[in-house]
């Protein structure tokens, strides 16, 4: 697959926020694609003792995609935000596709390697996360914004805080209460 | 769920807040002080404060990275180097009958690919070794023989190895295929969290423990080789491979060289001084290892930090290493201690072995759970052990009297529940041996320990009594006691006040007098007391005999109408069931009850008889009776899991799991509590911590009926069908008819697919006779085979069974996933709506603990 340009990337987010869904679909692989071969550089990266950190894979997927730097400053922060709802609806659509594997059907959404879709298994149940989520939405849309900024996004503390215009402190505080409310919710099912 | 208006939600934020800033004991009564009249709002700020013990977690680990690591296997177009163009060569290839599929790891000793074994069909990890046969004819035999020494451990901590192998010029070696992270996987995330590592650490020192008591070193225990499976479970690999290779490496010219070598750096850093200066090394060199592991868990990073291997060498040799930041706590302390005695230069200043290794972390461990968990009421209390006295010169005759002197001497100290004394259960593996008092202190994990000796001339008899400070090894109390044999009564009422006085001094002294005025009665009242120690059916008939001589000497003597009562109780529950028992318990514990009101043991006998098949598990009753109990003995270990059992098979878990909390502040191993917290756990909807707590109970008692028949539970509603499967199976080893088991297989082949064997199972089960535990067990499982099997009638009709033959569990039942497809179905509906009905009546008498039961 040819390398989109940083620019068309943006303009795909852009139109995806502005309600495209065509845009979406073009979105998905691009991500799918960078994921994949940073994947593969973490793992090249492991055999050598170094182990890349999380934020850093993030981020190097977002900067790969678009180029933020590049992006400004308020623009940045959306962004992310943006970023951070289309890694959820992958991880959605993963564990979808996996589910209806299980059912016999070929109906899968992306074209996905078994591999993935085994190793999957043993992660927590990610539809149970999104269900969960919408319903703290309903109670609490700021901390429900904060999980899929950090959990879906991989934002660190200080970008969330950027990216929702609140204080660092804030967000620790928030993360807390969203994360005892998630766990609680998760295994009251 | 419903709508939450904006400001209830403030409030719960508000309070969850400051109840979390304040030390745990006292956030209870904060919030119930804040939360005044309004129950459900303390609950739910509770309830949120409950998770933040277990909150960091996976939400931590950003989704991302699960993405990451389930994509990172497979990519193959990863990285260039020689050694892995090598390795790409290989995939497809067979060794042996052993099919290579992907390379899953690398490291000094050669690459770790997924393989099938194609004899077995099944996925294997295969190591194939980079050895240079020609040339290294002796390294090569000598690394044979040390994997066929490391095959022959077997313990589930430690990687099980399938075969040694040589295949033309390769050398392989054939093992479990391991599913988890390795803990320097774990370390990139930072240090790990105090009760995870305490957790970890315990299980690398047991699986250590295994392999030493085998004469197995492992020789390079670092954090690469150390497995991290879900659940937090421990496997180490490559015992006793890795260490030719290291010791290969380490040459002079390697460490003299101060340029920087990764690999080799990454294992001199975790290698004993002993080693570093040219000696083999015996088990005390995996120990010193294991500290750094555990210092690089607590803080982050690795003690030593030389840029180069020479440096780091002589670091390892020479510096004191620094106390990592943070953890200034009790238990904090207690880890800083175990881990840099751990990393003593001299081998002979460290633990000696890695069971005591084993012993420190666990009793940390559970200072751990206890002081996290512990209900306010009994956290911080003294922990105190009476050993069974020992004979000085032993006959069978005088046998009895070492329990029978200890026995009412732990009573009376935990009479008004100020100290946690461990039951006689948990003490009685010390009597008719030799111990050493201060491990013994570690495994009791108590702050006081208690022995006494017993010397015999005649009719006399000298009690000769000790009280340790086990913090410091120092004496509290040293004492003799003489009395006749008649007078046994008497000696031990001295006995135990001597001991409360120095160990709880505030106490108000309780003056007890004889409970018969008769020798001959207490004399056979004690031996019967002895016997029913023993808890196996023999002595039961026995005591039960004994007991009813003494009452023809003494008909008022009420505690031995209890103890009858007991006795009975037990015969009828759990040895000859039946109800020829429970009516002769029934009239004991009438008797006792009319004697005497106070009876402690009278109640809980009456529990035990009313909360039986025979007597319809009169919940309600059964619960105000060890209300009594534990009014005027808070402490009293039985009665707290039998209340937390009752409150369990009501759907009030979360009191039950308070209950049972107590019961192992009380008494940590006892494997009944650890067995009910488990299944607890799993009506919860906690299955990992469930199987865990079952484990747990195992691994103290292998054979445990209890955490053996419960324990397939868990990974059956996790939908982890191989583990299940084999939990099973080791359970019918163990129990090998009972229908409960057979209602298990229904459920997973139910789950598999499989109908007709699902049914066969389901007949099985219910036509299977007796099960050791309630039927009403099976009877939720097979309702939960024919609801997956889509037979929504008969699944409907065996879940009403279940409800009316003792287990109205409304919670469970509403949240049980199997009956997904079922919950719209009116009949359904309807069971539901009674069962939530009488739920509710439970949950206003017994929903807010003793207070009001």
């Amino acid at each position: 697959m040819a390398q989109p340009s940083s620019h068309e990337v943006t303009l795909l987010l852009r139109a995806w926020d502005a309600g495209d869904k065509q845009a979406l679909d073009q979105l998905i692989p691009l991500m799918y694609e960078e994921l994949r071969r940073l994947a593969a550089q973490c793992l090249a990266g492991e055999q050598q003792g170094h182990v890349l950190q999380t934020t850093a894979l993030v981020h190097e997927v977002y900067v790969r995609l678009a180029g933020v730097e590049s992006v400004g400053w308020r623009n940045r922060a959306h962004f992310f935000a943006l970023c951070a709802r289309l890694m959820r609806r992958i991880l959605i659509d993963l564990a979808r596709s996996r589910h209806y594997q299980k059912r016999g059907s070929n109906a899968i959404h992306l074209q996905l390697d078994e591999a993935l879709t085994v190793s999957m298994e043993t992660a927590p149940d990610i539809l149970a996360v999104d269900i969960a989520l919408q319903s703290l939405a309903t109670v609490d849309p700021r901390k429900s914004q904060m999980v899929e900024l950090r959990f879906f996004g991989g934002l660190t503390v200080e970008e969330t805080a950027e990216v929702m215009q609140i204080s660092p402190e804030t967000v620790l505080r928030d993360w807390r209460l969203a994360k005892a409310w998630l766990t609680r919710e998760l295994a009251a099912r | 769920m419903t709508i939450m208006k904006p400001e209830r939600w403030q409030r719960i934020e508000e309070l969850y807040h400051a109840a979390g800033a304040l030390p745990r004991a006292e956030r209870v009564p904060f919030l119930a002080q804040a939360c005044a009249e309004d129950q459900r709002l303390l609950e739910e700020v509770r309830s949120l404060l409950d998770q933040g013990v277990t909150a960091q977690g996976w939400l931590d680990a950003p989704a991302m990275t699960m993405l990451a690591n389930a994509i990172a296997p497979r990519a193959q177009n990863a990285g260039s180097s020689q050694r892995q163009r090598d390795a790409l060569q290989l995939i497809g290839k067979t060794v042996g009958h052993y099919q290579i599929l992907e390379q899953i790891g690398a490291g000094g000793m050669g690459a770790v690919y997924r393989a099938h074994d194609d004899r077995l069909r099944r996925d294997v990890a295969l190591k194939i070794l980079t050895v240079d046969a020609g040339s290294h004819a002796e390294q090569r035999s000598r690394i044979l023989s040390e994997a066929r020494a490391a095959s022959a451990l077997n313990h589930p901590g430690i990687t099980t190895i399938y075969e040694v192998g040589e295949d033309g010029e390769q050398v392989f070696i054939v093992m479990e295929l391991v599913q988890g992270q390795s803990l320097r996987e774990v370390l990139s995330a930072g240090a790990v969290e105090t009760h995870t590592l305490v957790r970890l650490g315990a299980q690398i020192s047991e699986a250590l423990a295994a392999a030493h008591a085998q004469g197995v070193i492992h020789g390079d225990v670092k954090p690469e080789n150390i497995m991290v499976l879900t659940n937090d479970r421990v496997k180490l690999l490559d015992f006793g491979l890795a260490r030719q290779v290291v010791e290969e490496s380490l040459t002079v010219t390697n460490i003299s060289s101060n340029l920087p070598q990764p690999r080799l750096a990454g294992t001199i850093a975790y290698m004993s001084p002993e080693k570093l200066a040219g000696s083999l090394g015996d088990n005390r060199a995996d120990l010193f290892s294991l500290g750094i592991v555990l210092y690089e868990m607590a803080a982050g990073s690795r003690p030593f930090l030389g840029p180069s291997a020479m440096a780091l060498a002589t670091q390892i040799v020479n510096d004191v290493p620094p106390r990592w930041s943070g953890g200034e706590t009790a238990i904090g302390e207690e880890l800083v201690r175990i881990t840099f005695r751990l990393l003593e230069k001299k081998p002979a200043a460290r633990y000696q072995s890695a069971h005591e290794v084993q012993v420190d972390l666990n009793s940390l461990s559970r200072s751990l759970e206890l002081g996290i968990m512990l209900p306010a009421a009994v956290a911080g209390k003294t922990a105190v052990a009476v050993l069974p006295f020992k004979l000085l010169t032993p006959t069978p005759e005088d046998e009895y009297l070492a329990v029978a002197l200890a026995d009412p001497v732990i009573n009376r100290l935990s009479a008004n529940g100020e100290l946690l004394v461990r039951p006689i259960s948990a003490v009685m593996r010390y009597a008719k041996q030799t111990t050493d008092l201060m491990l013994a202190a570690r495994e009791l994990n108590v702050d006081v320990l208690v022995d006494g000796s017993i010397q015999r001339l005649d009719r006399r008899l000298r009690v000769h009594v000790q009280a340790w400070n086990v913090s410091n090894g120092s004496s509290r109390l040293s004492a003799k006691f003489d009395g006749t044999v008649t007078e046994a009564f008497e000696l031990q009422d001295q006995i135990a006040d001597a001991l409360a006085r120095e160990l709880n001094p505030g106490a108000p002294k309780t003056s007890v007098s004889s409970p018969t005025g008769s020798p001959a009665a207490y004399e056979l009242f004690l031996r019967a007391m002895e016997r029913m120690t023993r808890n196996n059916r023999w002595d039961m008939r026995i005591a039960i005999e004994m007991l009813e001589n003494t009452l023809v000497i003494d008909p008022q003597f009420a505690d031995a109408w209890a103890g009858l009562a007991e006795a009975c109780a037990l015969m009828g529950g759990i040895f000859e069931p039946g109800s020829k028992w429970i009516a002769r318990a029934e009239k004991a514990v009438r008797r006792a009850l009319n004697l005497d009101r106070e009876n402690v043991e009278a109640y809980v006998a009456r529990a035990r008889i009313i909360w039986t098949p025979t007597r319809k598990f009169q919940h309600r009753s059964a619960l105000r009776s060890l209300g009594e109990a534990l009014r005027r003995r808070p402490t009293h270990d039985q009665a707290l899991s039998w209340r937390a059992l009752v409150l369990m098979h009501v759907g009030l878990q979360s009191q039950a799991k308070e209950c049972l909390m107590t019961a192992l502040a009380v008494s940590p191993d006892n494997t009944f509590t650890l067995t009910f917290m488990g299944t607890n756990a799993l009506y919860a909807g906690q299955y990992d911590e469930a199987w865990d707590w079952h484990a747990r109970a195992l691994r103290l008692d292998r054979t445990s009926l209890w955490a053996n028949l419960l324990s397939p539970a868990a990974p059956l509603y996790a939908g982890e069908m191989e583990k299940a499967a084999k939990a099973i199976q080791s359970a019918t080893q163990v129990l090998p008819k009972d229908p409960l088991l057979s209602s298990y297989e229904a459920l997973l082949w139910a789950k598999r697919g499989a109908r007709r064997k699902a049914e066969q199972l389901i007949q099985k089960a219910t036509h299977g006779g007796k099960s050791l535990l309630h039927t009403h067990h099976m009877m939720h499982t097979v309702a939960a085979a024919y609801a997956v099997l889509g037979k929504h009638k008969p699944a409907l009709s065996w879940l009403r069974k279940a409800s009316t033959n003792g287990l109205p569990i409304y919670p469970v039942f509403r949240d049980d996933p199997h009956f997904e497809g079922m919950r719209s179905q009116p009949p359904f509906v309807s069971l539901m709506a009674n069962l939530k009905r009488e739920w509710l009546s439970y949950q206003r008498e017994f929903g807010s603990g003793l207070a009001s039961g």
